[in-house]
């Protein structure tokens, strides 16, 4: 399995001297190719932070993150974009998709942006898979909740990203939505050979991940290769009694 | 104890302006300039009247009373600067024997005669359309004149009462070869004591040494004139007045009763001299002129109140955006138990603020806007009266009265919005949604205004429908008026339509940022709509004008082309400037063999059934070199020597008939009687409405100075012309024209005026700029975190900015086509309500008018650059956090 991320000594501070907050505190972390892997904690614990540190969105206050061998660190704004734009998909708790935009037109968003025309047969794969290929000429406003997200992951995965990065995906959805989410994102690994890190507090969306990485107070506390519901959930609550 | 306040929404209104500088700017920045067109308005039409009243009142200072004499009649409508322009009008003048008589009355101090005419100087330097570095370049003799301020000689006044005119360094003349200079016309040409000076006065320039260089009133000269002053004796000759003078000064004994001294000096000559009060004089004089300059004035209040009506647009826009951005902070204010009432008063209160700090900087940028329009015009040579600029407390406060006014009614309306934000609107994310419904009826309102508009401007147009009490041209004005109005209403609820035309055009440019630039200006249209209105309206101004002015200058090239049939034309070059042309130059061309045909023009100014009239004179040749159309009789017949040729306008307005007589009184030769013998259309601007022939009158004969001439050439080549400039260089003030030069001549003057009304319109463009600004920094502010998430999934900055760019590109094509098509439409009434008088040609150019859409186009870019950079510096985290 090749290794596709790797972070070294992550560190991030918010703030001054006085009230400065340790979000991540020398985070040591691989991510592996075609692999379904999820982030957990309590809130507050850096979940989102990680996520944001390791997709180029935010910088790190020392320590290192390698994408593919490049460090990311040493990107200006310009080239990190292109790397989010070419080889990172993003799914959003909310607010995911362009109002102004049909549903396609979202999913083509990454494409269009950079200027590629989309793999037509790719993205009827996915669109199929998310079964929202009736609502294609919808725009968010028309769609449930749900068919949101599900046309936000399509998206995410439309351009064959490196890496799918997911924070909180399920988390305004009801139960039926977010399993209907959760089932489509275990298949893209699987049967897409795609690569998602999904940051969640719930720990049955974490049970449809490969691997599940637990983090308190920006430090990582567990890290379980393919661990049942329960096995998590006894985590978690072990790891909030301390 | 905590502190209590009395007043908290003046406090807190007060604090919210304080802690956002920016936000003061944005909205004040309107109100700024529209106060400060509307001050410098002010100042410069205050500074012209007051120039113009120390003029009058220098003219007359110190002294009591003015004896002149008693005109015809019928001069007088042409007011009293005889003397002046190439028409010239004989005035009478008074024998300088009275001014001994009038000395030896009792209670008179002194009385001393003045005389003044039309005299100018002359300097040379290298002509205007030459390079320095070409020898063949002759120095060329330039007619100096201050602005368009007239050119004047007089006599030099002795008398220890005469106040006027103070000597600032040398002597004062003393003989006829000696001239004193005016200080404005020293200075602005770099004239000293002892210099040679060419004058010409009368019809020969000749040169004089300067002896003194002297101040009116302790300004360099009155209203900018330049003044020639002679020995009294050298004034008579040169300015046509021997033995004579135009006008006596009378000081009065301070122990004398002014009135029985007035009644004495009237008793002289009761028929012949009038014997005015000075004083009173110099008020009606200085009235009559004002009153010719509040048609300028009203000219700048208009482009004044066109910047205001922008800056309303402008100033409500601004508020919107500025409310909307805070309606979080108002609902907390809400929340917290302020009242709707309370929440509409803090918004007003802001309001005022602003207004009065706004008002105050507009002043203050109106004086400098002043300046710089005075020195502007200056540069240009289109110089009014020099003197100090005066800004009156009056205007002052009008300015800020209708800053404060403007701004808080349009406050009014976005404030009654702001404060009805429910308390909960501080935890919800709103999106707004437009009105259909409203959007409709306001297409129904404004398409009946606009068809009430369009009713009255056709209805003139094509005669069936009349509104009383007014002119072909104001029905026009209201129709446009009005139509102008209409679409104004309309445009929010043709925004959506008129982006959608675009919607293809800008996909297939820009790709998705085309596409997601259009969905966002459909998506507010009101004020996208308002917003490019504020760009239309000056867009229709200008296109206005353009197409008027390509009209004017096509009409212009038409007329020369059908009327002009000689080679050449010969015509004083400057209006005010000189006196006409020496008939030296008609005899030298006559005896000219190059010189075929050639027909003399001379006008002059006599009396019919008591009323002014000019009476002109040709030669026989006029009629083979100046097209001319034949309404009744004959050529030969009008030869005659008891002829007289009429004009087919004056023939039907006063019912002239073939072979009546007329009766006209000739100031040189007093009553005559002619028979009309020919009745014909001078298809070109008329030299005069009854016509002799030249050489039959000797009062015409005898005149010095000829209005234009016109002449044919035996071959038109370059030597021909050369030899023609040779004679012609020899008169200053002359100028020798061909067809081509004549349109090139009629074509710089339309310019000219063209690039004034751009330079104000312009001002209302800049004022539309900062209304897009505003617009697109709310558009880019609600869309935070859209702009947030397209940069997250890989939008680069430099596309972020170019979405801004393309949504701005389409306000401005938006404001700018309707605004174009509307000054197309409204030209092109306006020269069909023309046709009456001749207008016939509608040329729009399409380069100008590519050039100003693009012009738009270009300052709404410019105008997007903040809001752009702004949108791309969005922080991303901030905008896709969900807590
Ligand atoms: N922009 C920020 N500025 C200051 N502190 C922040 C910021 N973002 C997050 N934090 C702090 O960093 C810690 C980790 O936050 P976050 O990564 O959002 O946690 P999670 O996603 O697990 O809830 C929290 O204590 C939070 O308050
Ligand atoms: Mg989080």
């Amino acid at each position: 399995m090749e290794k596709i991320i790797e972070a070294k000594n992550l560190t991030k501070i918010y703030g001054e001297d006085g009230t400065s907050v340790t979000a991540l505190n020398q985070v040591n972390l691989d991510f592996y190719e075609n692999k379904f892997t999820a982030i957990m904690g309590q809130s507050g614990s850096g979940k989102s932070t990680l996520l944001h540190c390791l997709a180029g969105l935010d910088k790190v206050t020392s320590g290192s993150i390698i994408v593919k061998g490049l460090d990311l660190g040493k990107l200006n704004d310009k080239e990190l974009t292109k790397i989010r734009r070419d080889s990172f998909g993003f799914v959003f708790q909310a607010f995911n998709l362009i109002p102004t935009l049909t549903a396609e037109e979202n999913i083509t968003l990454p494409s269009s942006i950079a200027g590629r025309k989309p793999d037509e047969e790719w993205i009827n794969q996915i669109v199929n898979a998310v079964d929202i290929g009736d609502r294609l000429n919808h725009r968010p406003n028309e769609l449930s909740g749900g068919q949101q997200q599900r046309v936000a992951a399509a998206r995410a995965m439309a351009t064959k990203p490196e890496v799918i990065f997911a924070d909180e995906p399920s988390g305004n959805l009801d139960s039926k939505s977010s399993k209907e989410l959760l089932t489509f994102m275990k298949s893209v690994v699987t049967e897409l050979n795609q690569t998602i890190v999904m940051v969640t507090h719930d720990p049955y969306a974490a049970s449809f991940a490969e691997r599940v990485i637990m983090l308190k107070d920006g430090e990582v506390a567990n890290d379980m290769e393919e661990p049942t519901q329960e096995e998590i959930i006894s985590k978690v609550t072990s790891l909030s009694d301390i | 104890m905590f502190g209590y306040t009395k007043r908290p929404l003046l406090l807190i209104a007060w604090k919210n302006l304080k802690t956002y500088p920016v936000r003061i700017f944005l909205t004040t920045s309107s109100i700024i300039l529209g106060v400060s067109v509307i001050i410098a308005a002010n100042i410069f039409s205050e500074s012209n009247k007051n120039a113009f009243d120390n003029l009058f009142s220098g003219v007359f200072e110190g002294i009591d009373l003015v004896v002149q004499p008693v005109q015809e009649d019928f001069a007088q409508g042409f007011g009293d600067d005889g003397g002046q322009g190439p028409i010239s009008f004989e005035l009478k003048k008074i024998s300088d024997k009275k001014i001994n008589e009038i000395k030896s009355i009792d209670g008179v101090k002194d009385a001393w005669g003045d005389v003044i005419g039309f005299a100018q100087f002359i300097k040379f330097g290298p002509r205007k359309d030459c390079h320095s570095f070409n020898p063949e370049c002759n120095r060329e003799t330039i007619l100096i004149q201050n602005g368009f301020a007239p050119t004047f000689g007089a006599a030099w006044d002795t008398s220890p009462y005469a106040t006027q005119w103070e000597l600032i360094d040398g002597n004062p003349p003393t003989n006829k070869q000696e001239v004193v200079m005016d200080s404005t016309t020293a200075e602005g040409n770099g004239f000293l004591v002892g210099d040679r000076v060419t004058v010409l006065a009368g019809a020969i320039p000749a040169s004089f040494t300067i002896v003194g260089i002297a101040e009116f009133a302790n300004t360099g000269s009155p209203g900018g004139a330049s003044f020639a002053l002679f020995d009294f004796n050298t004034a008579q000759i040169l300015l046509d007045s021997v033995g004579e003078v135009d006008f006596i000064n009378v000081v009065v004994d301070e122990n004398a009763d002014i009135n029985i001294v007035r009644n004495a000096i009237s008793n002289i000559d009761n028929q012949g001299l009038e014997v005015i009060n000075a004083q009173e004089a110099a008020a009606e004089q200085a009235d009559s002129i004002k009153q010719g300059l509040d048609f300028f004035n009203t000219i700048l209040n208009v482009f004044a109140g066109i910047a205001i009506f922008v800056g309303a647009f402008i100033i409500q826009n601004t508020f919107r955006i500025l409310l909307l951005q805070r309606t979080k902070e108002l609902s907390l204010l809400r929340a917290l138990g302020t009242s709707k009432r309370q929440v509409y008063r803090l918004v007003v209160s802001e309001s005022l603020y602003m207004a009065i700090i706004g008002s105050g900087l507009g002043v203050a940028l109106g004086i400098g806007l002043s300046i710089v329009v005075k020195e502007g015009l200056k540069y240009f040579d289109f110089g009014l009266p020099e003197g100090p600029l005066v800004l009156t407390p009056n205007a002052a406060i009008t300015g800020i009265i209708i800053g404060v006014v403007v701004t808080i009614l349009s406050s009014l309306l976005p404030a009654r919005k702001a404060s009805q934000v429910s308390p909960l609107e501080a935890i919800r994310d709103s999106q707004s949604t437009p009105k259909r419904r409203s959007l409709f009826i306001r297409l129904l309102i404004g398409s009946l205004v606009s068809l009430i508009g369009l009713t009255i401007l056709f209805g003139v147009l094509y005669s069936f429908f009349r509104t009383p009490s007014l002119t072909v041209l104001q029905q026009v004005g209201l129709g446009a008026s009005i139509i102008f109005i209409g679409i104004s209403v309309i445009t929010p609820s043709i925004t959506k339509p008129f982006v959608t035309i675009f919607d293809k055009l800008y996909k297939s440019f820009f790709g998705i940022l085309g596409k997601l630039a259009t969905e966002n200006s459909k998506r507010t249209p009101r004020r996208t709509a308002s917003t490019a209105s504020a760009l239309m309206i000056g867009l229709t101004l200008i296109s206005l004008a353009n197409v008027l002015t390509t009209s004017f200058k096509a009409q212009a090239e038409k007329v020369v082309k059908e009327v002009v049939l000689a080679d050449y034309q010969v015509s004083a070059a400057q209006i005010f400037a000189s006196p006409g042309i020496p008939t030296g130059l008609s005899q030298e061309l006559i005896e000219l063999d190059e010189v075929t045909d050639l027909s003399r023009t001379r006008a002059t100014v006599v009396g019919y059934n008591n009323r002014p009239l000019i009476l002109g004179a040709v030669d026989k040749a006029v009629f083979d070199l100046i097209k001319t159309d034949d309404i009744a009789g004959s050529r030969e017949d009008f030869y005659s020597k008891d002829a007289i040729g009429v004009l087919k306008f004056k023939a039907e307005s006063d019912d002239i008939a073939l072979n009546d007589k007329v009766t006209l009184t000739i100031p040189e030769v007093g009553k005559k009687e002619f028979v009309v013998r020919y009745i014909f259309d001078w298809t070109t601007q008329p030299p005069a409405e009854f016509f002799l022939l030249l050489d039959n009158h000797e009062f015409f004969s005898n005149e010095s100075l000829d209005t234009e001439l016109y002449f044919n050439v035996v071959t038109k080549d370059e030597a021909t012309k050369n030899k023609l400039d040779d004679i012609i260089d020899h008169y200053p003030g002359v100028t020798l024209r061909d067809q081509d030069a004549l349109i090139d001549e009629a074509n710089s003057q339309i310019q000219l005026l063209l690039n004034v009304i751009y330079g104000f319109l312009s001002i209302s463009i800049f004022v539309a700029l900062f209304g897009i600004t505003n617009t697109l920094s709310l558009s880019v502010y609600e869309r935070t975190r859209e702009i947030g998430l397209m940069r997250a999934i890989g939008t680069l900055r430099k596309q972020i900015r170019n979405m801004v760019f393309i949504e701005s590109s389409i306000i401005s094509i938006f404001g700018a086509i309707l605004g174009t098509g509307l000054g197309i439409f409204f030209a092109w009434s306006l020269i069909q309500a023309l046709e009456d008088q001749g207008f016939t040609e509608f040329v729009v150019s399409t380069q100008q008018t590519i050039i100003w859409i693009g012009i738009a186009i270009f300052a709404g870019i410019i105008a997007a650059i903040i809001p752009a950079i702004r949108a791309s510096r969005q922080n991303i985290l901030e905008a896709i956090s969900y807590e």
